[in-house]
């Protein structure tokens, strides 16, 4: 320790300088809080599973030792890439209607990944077809989750090739604030940084975009809903997507998906259930049901929460969460 | 003084109460909240995250993506801790995830190679200059790219920003012996490099410096 210590004093002067440095170059800079808020909202409609995929991708060694129980780890990565692409063109399809809101220094450079992940993907498709095919689109239903860009549907099939012990904090609402506070050492930010469940704003948009092509007379409800929430009038956004789903029929269907997200932000983890549940009693076998059920097992409490995964793996037992359905009917009472 | 002591004060007195109630605020989409909190916690989370990456442009981008993650996840903030203590958090997973998307090794021994070049002379410069000042501070920083970022977490935390090892060990979930540990092989690893670059002296027991 002596040793140490001696050490430590002869670096001080370095970390001293560094410190005196950098703070100077500090002093000049200017907080942004437009532009930070703009990053937030590009960040509430971005998909996550396109985040994900890149430390797979770049080798991250800590995230691909934690792939796959009983699963070709390697095919994992692929299987993650393919995600991602997915991901990525519901995005784009998503986003396309939306007036750029701020320079996103990073945007580029993920979709230059993206289209990196594209070209494995499809050599994948070629090579794998069948296996990659069978988990993309079990019924359909798959296709329908990807589509919908869900954190918990990419994620969760994501998980099981990323970090072991990720899935348990994310079906266990993944609070950023308790990772932070108590990071690990391995991969932790992932789920940190990335607030969980904000999957249906990705469908929802895509979806409530695709409505309303088909309904193109004027700024529609869901339009001035898309344009109050980028505003930041989240009240009056609310009150356009629920007059969207009084209307009834697959327009209100499509502005749950976008309710979800809203709720999320303007309610919390528990308004956003609320929502779910709501969706599930009018919309059952609905596009956005797999996901609905899911989100409100991993929520579940207790004894709950192994009849809940019951109750989903009922409705779904090819849904991407049966993994962690059948774990918790394993672990249940 | 007096004052506070003969009624309660209302809660805008109190730090804590008032964060609170921003917080609060904010979590109901309130932008002017959290435009208030983060004017009041930008310095601190900008400092920060501009130790860890050394780089006062990257942290601007860095720190602005910090808080847009945490104006998006704030419902998910219980207040169990401060805010900045959370802030810190994400932004350290936030520079996590920039350095293992971006890090990439061949460029930091490049850097550092060149400051061995231009390490000749420097030392027996004006000890008190300016300039003098500046080579150190780079090449400190340079040296800190090459290191695993547990370490680099750790020297940051404990020698640039002197935090206590209780607070610090905390803020990236280790134990405290866990991360005198890690400080003490950070240091250890940097005292090498500065002594093969020629920056400090050789002692004894030390192998390969000179």
């Amino acid at each position: 320790m002596a040793r140490d210590e001696l050490e430590r004093e002869e670096l001080a002067p370095f970390a001293r300088d560094a410190v005196m440095r950098l703070d100077e170059q500090a002093a000049a800079v200017r907080p942004d809080f437009a532009a930070m808020m703009a990053r937030a909202r590009e960040i509430a409609a971005e998909p996550q599973p396109l985040a994900r995929v890149i430390p797979l991708v770049a080798g991250d060694a800590d995230a691909e030792s934690g792939a796959s129980e009983g699963e070709d780890a390697g095919l994992g990565a692929f299987t993650s890439a393919l995600r991602g692409q997915l991901d990525a063109k519901v995005n784009e399809r998503s986003l396309a209607g939306i007036p750029p809101l701020v320079v996103d220094r990073g945007a580029s450079r993920w979709w230059a990944v993206g289209g990196v992940l594209a070209a494995a993907a499809a050599l994948l498709l070629v090579v794998f077809g069948s296996r990659v095919g069978t988990r993309v689109e079990p019924d359909g239903r798959g296709v329908e989750a990807n589509a919908a860009g869900t954190v918990e549907v990419s994620g969760g099939a994501a998980r099981s090739v990323v970090v072991p012990g990720e899935a348990e904090r994310v079906g266990e609402e993944v609070a950023p604030e308790v990772a932070p506070e108590a990071p690990k050492d391995v991969a932790a930010p992932v789920e940190v940084d990335v607030p969980e469940d904000r999957s249906p704003v990705l469908g929802d948009s895509s979806k409530a975009k695709a409505g309303r092509k088909k309904s193109a007379v004027g700024p529609s409800l869901e339009e001035e809903a898309q344009a109050l929430w980028q505003r930041g009038e989240l009240a009056a956004a609310e009150a356009k997507l629920r007059a969207l789903v009084r209307g009834g029929g697959r327009r209100a269907e499509l502005a749950y998906g976008d309710l979800f997200a809203l709720s999320r932000q303007m309610y919390g983890a528990d308004g956003q259930a609320k929502v779910w549940r709501e969706y599930l009693q009018a919309f059952p076998r609905g596009r956005f049901a797999e996901d609905a059920r899911a989100g409100l097992c991993q929520r579940a409490g207790g004894g709950e929460k192994a009849a809940c995964w019951r109750g989903y793996l009922e409705f779904h037992p090819d849904g991407a969460h049966r993994e962690q359905a059948a774990a918790a009917q394993g672990s249940g009472p | 003084m007096q004052r506070s002591a003969v009624r309660a004060p209302a809660p805008e007195d109190q730090p804590d109460a008032r964060e609170q109630a921003l917080v609060a605020r904010a979590r109901s989409g309130d932008a002017d909240a959290w435009g208030r909190l983060y004017q009041e916690h930008f310095d601190r989370i900008f400092k920060h995250v501009t130790y860890l990456v050394g780089d006062v442009h990257a942290a601007e981008d860095l720190v602005q993506e910090t808080f847009a993650r945490a104006f998006v996840g704030l419902a998910q903030f219980e207040g169990r801790g401060s805010i900045v203590g959370w802030l810190r958090g994400i932004a350290l997973n936030v520079v996590r995830r920039q350095w293992r998307s971006k890090y990439r090794g061949d460029q930091a021994l490049e850097r550092l190679g060149t400051m061995a070049r231009e390490a000749t002379g420097s030392t027996s410069a004006d000890p008190e200059g300016g300039h003098l000042a500046q080579r150190r501070a780079e090449v400190l920083m340079a040296v800190l790219e090459t290191l695993p970022e547990s370490l680099r977490e750790a020297f940051v935390l404990c020698d640039m920003q002197d935090m206590p090892v209780q607070q610090a060990a905390e803020e990236l979930g280790v134990t405290p012996g866990n991360l005198r540990v890690r400080a003490t092989r950070a240091r250890a690893k940097i005292r090498e490099e500065l002594t093969r670059l020629g920056w400090l002296q050789a002692k004894e027991g030390d192998h390969g410096a000179r």
